[in-house]
C-alpha cells in the first residue's frame, strides 16, 4: 500500500518501501534546492544568449530566402536556418519559458504567462494540455494525453483496437505534421472521430482560440512573407513550409526519445489524489527517458534530452539540468531506480520497436516474442 | 477548459520591433516608456533627486499631483521594479522622482550613471488631490515625503486656503525647501518633528494639539508602516476614516491569520503561506515574477484556479476560482492553487 500508483510488473526498477520512497524524495527535494539557490546571472545571461540567436537566426534566415531563394544552395541554407531557428524558438526558448522557468527574470517578454510561441499551438492550450494534464499525470493512461496523443497506440497497457494496426504510418504522419497536431491536441479530436463522444459542433466551439493562432501562423508563414518577397514568393512559401516540416520533425523526435522508449514505464488510474510528492518524482523518472550528446544536442532539444529532470523540476531553469543530471543519476544507482538514458539513436530505435510492438494485439505480440526466443534457442544450439 | 481571459494572438510581435529599435537608439520603443536619466542630484546622504527624460510614448499630460511611476532597474541580469512619487514634471517634460536608498534598486537606482536608460510606466495612482477643499491635512513619514510635496504644491496653486502638514522625519530631506514654503504662503502650516532629535509618534492627542480642526479636513497621509497603522486606528476610532486618503510603500500583513498550504500547478510545487502569497513563495524557495511588490504593477498577476485571499490592501476576500490575483497583496485565507 505504499505506492498510489501502481508499477507495472517489468518495472526495471526496484520496489521502494515507504520510508524509502520517502527518504529518495527528501534527497531529490535536496538536489533541487541545491541548484535553484544557485540561479542568478548566469542563468539570465543565458536565456537571452538564446533569445538573440532566435532572433538574429530569424532574421538572417529570412532575409536570405527573401534575396537568394532562387539560388538552390542560399535556399538551402536559408530554409535550414529557418527551420534552426524554429527549432531552438520552440525547445530551448519558448518550451522552457512557457514552463515558468524564467519568470524570475521579472521580464514580461519572457514571462510563462505571457509567452505565445512560433507554432500552431497557442501558450494557453499547451499551457493546460502539457503543463498542467502531462507534467501531473504523466503517463497515466486514459489521464496524459501525451500517450499516443489519441493516435497511436504507444504501450500495451493502452486498449487495442483496428487502426492501431496502422500504428507505424500513422506515427510517421504525426512526426511530419507534429505542430498541428499539438495545436489541435486540446481538442480530442479522437474523441469526435473514432469514440463519436464529442460532436463536431463542439469541436468547433473549442477550437475557437486554435482557429486564430493557426490563421496567425499560416499568414505569417504562407501569406506575409512570400507576399514581401515580391518575385521570390514561391522560394520563400517552400523555404517557410520546409522549415516548419524540418522543426516538426525534430520536436517530434525529442518528445519520442523522452517517453516512448522502450523502458519508459506507462501506469494505470489509480488514487493518484493519495499519491506523495516523493512517489510522484518517482513515476516521473519511471515514466522518462533521457539521451545523451553533445552540448549543442541538449540546446536543440531545449534540453528535454534531461527529460528525467525536466519531469522532475519543471520550473527549473533547463541550462541547469545538466548538472542535476549526474546527482539525479547517482541517486537512481543508490535506490536501485532504473535510470533510462542512451544515445538518441538508441532510443529512437527502441521508440519504433515499441511502436511496432503495440501495432499488435497483445496476445499477438506476445506470441511473436515467444516464437522468437524460440527461434534464437534454436540457432544458439 | 474556461479561461478568464480572451486569447488574442500577437500579429506583430512587440518585443521584437522593440529589440530592433532599441539596436538604434536605447530609448527607442514602439509602446513602452523608457526614459534616460539627464540629472542625479543629492538632496541630503541617501536622498536623491533624479530627472528622468522620457520618449515619446510617455502621456506626461495626464499627470497629477501625488501620482507616481514604476521604475525598472536591472540588477544581475533580473529587472527589479519598485514604484516611485513623481516630484514634479518640468516644462521640458522631464520626470522627477525622488529616491531614498534603502533597498537594493533604489540603490541600483541612484548609482546609475547620466544617460543610462531605464523603463517606466505611465503615471499612475489615485493618491491625488480632490478638486474643491477649503482646508486639507497633510501628514508624511520618510520617503513618503515625495507624494505629499508634490500634493503641497498642487494645493498652493489650487489656492486651498488651510494646509497643515505633519512631517515625521530622521534625515531632514526637503526640510529646507518646506521651511521656504511656510514662509512665503501664510495658509501654509508646517509642522516638523525630527524623529532623531525627539522620538515623536503620531496620536490623537499630537492632531488635536496641532490642527484642531482635523476632524472637519480632507487628510492625505504617506509613510512608513507604524505612522500608517495609527493613523487608521484613530480615524477608524472617531469613524472618520472616509476623509483619510492614504498611499501606502509598504504592504501590511495580517499576522493573526493562519498558515495556509498554496499549489503552484504548473511548477508542481507546494508550500506554506504565512505571508503574503509572493513572500512566502520566496520563502519557500520559488521565484514567481514580480515587480514593485505593493500591488501596482501586475507583474505578479496570475490565475487563482481555486481557494480563498485576501487582498491585504482593501481587505476584500475572494473566494471565486479562476480569477486573477496579485501576489504580492494576497493573503491565503484557505487552501489555495495558483496557475503558476
Amino acid at each position: 500500500m505504499n505506492m498510489s500508483v501502481k508499477f507495472l510488473e517489468n518495472s526495471k526498477s526496484k520496489h521502494l518501501s515507504a520510508k524509502q520512497t520517502a527518504e529518495f524524495g527528501e534527497k531529490v527535494d535536496a538536489i533541487r534546492r541545491e541548484i535553484m539557490d544557485s540561479i542568478g546571472e548566469q542563468d539570465a545571461q543565458y536565456i537571452y544568449k538564446i533569445r538573440d540567436f532566435v532572433r538574429y537566426s530569424e532574421i538572417a534566415s529570412r532575409g536570405m530566402l527573401m534575396f537568394g531563394g532562387w539560388i538552390p544552395p542560399v535556399w538551402l541554407m536559408g530554409t535550414g536556418l529557418l527551420g534552426l531557428s524554429k527549432i531552438v524558438e520552440n525547445m530551448e526558448l519558448g518550451h522552457n519559458v512557457m514552463h515558468g522557468q524564467f519568470d524570475w527574470l521579472n521580464d514580461p517578454n519572457l514571462n510563462g504567462a505571457n509567452y505565445d510561441w512560433d507554432t500552431m499551438a497557442t501558450g494557453d492550450d499547451w499551457k493546460h494540455t502539457h503543463n498542467y494534464i502531462h507534467h501531473t499525470y504523466t503517463n497515466i493512461i486514459g489521464k496524459d494525453h501525451d500517450v499516443g496523443y489519441g493516435l497511436i497506440r504507444v504501450s500495451e497497457a493502452q486498449k487495442w483496437e483496428p487502426r492501431f494496426l496502422f500504428n507505424i504510418p500513422l506515427a510517421m504522419q504525426l512526426m511530419v505534421f507534429f505542430e498541428w497536431y499539438v495545436g489541435l491536441q486540446n481538442l480530442h479530436l479522437e474523441d469526435a472521430i473514432a469514440y463519436k463522444t464529442k460532436t463536431w459542433k463542439e469541436v468547433w466551439v473549442d477550437s475557437a482560440k486554435f482557429r486564430k493562432k493557426a490563421v496567425r501562423q499560416v499568414a505569417k508563414d504562407y501569406v506575409f512573407f512570400p507576399l514581401i518577397a515580391g518575385p521570390n514568393a514561391l522560394p520563400v512559401f517552400a523555404g517557410n513550409a520546409v522549415a516548419n516540416v524540418i522543426r516538426s520533425l525534430w520536436a517530434s523526435a525529442v518528445i519520442f526519445n523522452g517517453h516512448f522508449t522502450e523502458d519508459t514505464e506507462t501506469f494505470e488510474p489509480d488514487n493518484t489524489e493519495t499519491e506523495t510528492r516523493a512517489e510522484w518524482y518517482l513515476r516521473q523518472i519511471r515514466g522518462s527517458s533521457n539521451f545523451s550528446g553533445t552540448e549543442w544536442l541538449h540546446i536543440l532539444s531545449g534540453n528535454l534530452s534531461h527529460q528525467i529532470e525536466h519531469h522532475l523540476f519543471p520550473d527549473m531553469p533547463a541550462n541547469r539540468y545538466a548538472e542535476a543530471a549526474p546527482k539525479i543519476r547517482a541517486l537512481c544507482a543508490e535506490y536501485g531506480i532504473h535510470y533510462n538514458e542512451a544515445s538518441f539513436m538508441k532510443q529512437f530505435g527502441s521508440v519504433w520497436v515499441r511502436l511496432a510492438k503495440c501495432s499488435l494485439p497483445n496476445s499477438w505480440t506476445a506470441s511473436i516474442m515467444q516464437s522468437k526466443q524460440k527461434l534464437k534457442t534454436l540457432f544458439r544450439f | 477548459m474556461s479561461h478568464v481571459m480572451q486569447y488574442q494572438p500577437q500579429w506583430i510581435r512587440e518585443d521584437f520591433i522593440d529589440f530592433i529599435a532599441e539596436k538604434v537608439n536605447p530609448v527607442w520603443a514602439w509602446k513602452k516608456v523608457k526614459a534616460s536619466i539627464v540629472d542625479v542630484h543629492m538632496l541630503n546622504e541617501d536622498f536623491y533627486q533624479i530627472q528622468l527624460q522620457p520618449n515619446h510614448n510617455f502621456q506626461a499630460k495626464t499627470f497629477r499631483a501625488g501620482q507616481s511611476i514604476l521604475v525598472t532597474v536591472v540588477i544581475a541580469g533580473v529587472r527589479q521594479q519598485r514604484s516611485y512619487s513623481i516630484v514634479k514634471i518640468t516644462a521640458q517634460g522631464n520626470i522627477v522622482i525622488a529616491v531614498k536608498r534603502q533597498g537594493k534598486v533604489s540603490n541600483a537606482l541612484t548609482h546609475l550613471a547620466r544617460g543610462s536608460v531605464v523603463e517606466i510606466s505611465q503615471v499612475q495612482g489615485d493618491f491625488t488631490l480632490s478638486s474643491s477643499q477649503d482646508s486639507i491635512l497633510l501628514l508624511a513619514s520618510g520617503s513618503g515625503i515625495t507624494a505629499i510635496y508634490s500634493l503641497l504644491e498642487q494645493a498652493l496653486i489650487q489656492k486651498v486656503k488651510q494646509i497643515d502638514l505633519l512631517y515625521f522625519t530622521r534625515d531632514n530631506a526637503f526640510h529646507s525647501e518646506l521651511l521656504q514654503l511656510a514662509e512665503q504662503y501664510s495658509q501654509f502650516h508646517y509642522h516638523h518633528f525630527n524623529t532623531v532629535a525627539q522620538k515623536q509618534h503620531l496620536s490623537v492627542e499630537l492632531l488635536e494639539s496641532r490642527v484642531t480642526d482635523f476632524k472637519q479636513r480632507q487628510s492625505y497621509a504617506c509613510g512608513a508602516k507604524g505612522m500608517m497603522q495609527s493613523l487608521n486606528q484613530i480615524y477608524q476610532h472617531l469613524g472618520i476614516a472616509d476623509q483619510l486618503k492614504q498611499e501606502y510603500f509598504q504592504v501590511v500583513v495580517d499576522e493573526t491569520a493562519a498558515v495556509q498550504p498554496v499549489v503552484f500547478l504548473r511548477a508542481q510545487q507546494e508550500f506554506e503561506a504565512k505571508t503574503n502569497l509572493l513572500e512566502s513563495a520566496e520563502q519557500a524557495g520559488l521565484r514567481p515574477a514580480h515587480g514593485c511588490r505593493m500591488g501596482i504593477c501586475n507583474t505578479c498577476t496570475c490565475t487563482k484556479v481555486s481557494g480563498s485571499t485576501k487582498n491585504l490592501l482593501t481587505g476584500e476576500i475572494d473566494h471565486d476560482s479562476n480569477t486573477q490575483i496579485k501576489l504580492c497583496i494576497s493573503q491565503a485565507v484557505s487552501p489555495v492553487v495558483i496557475n503558476l
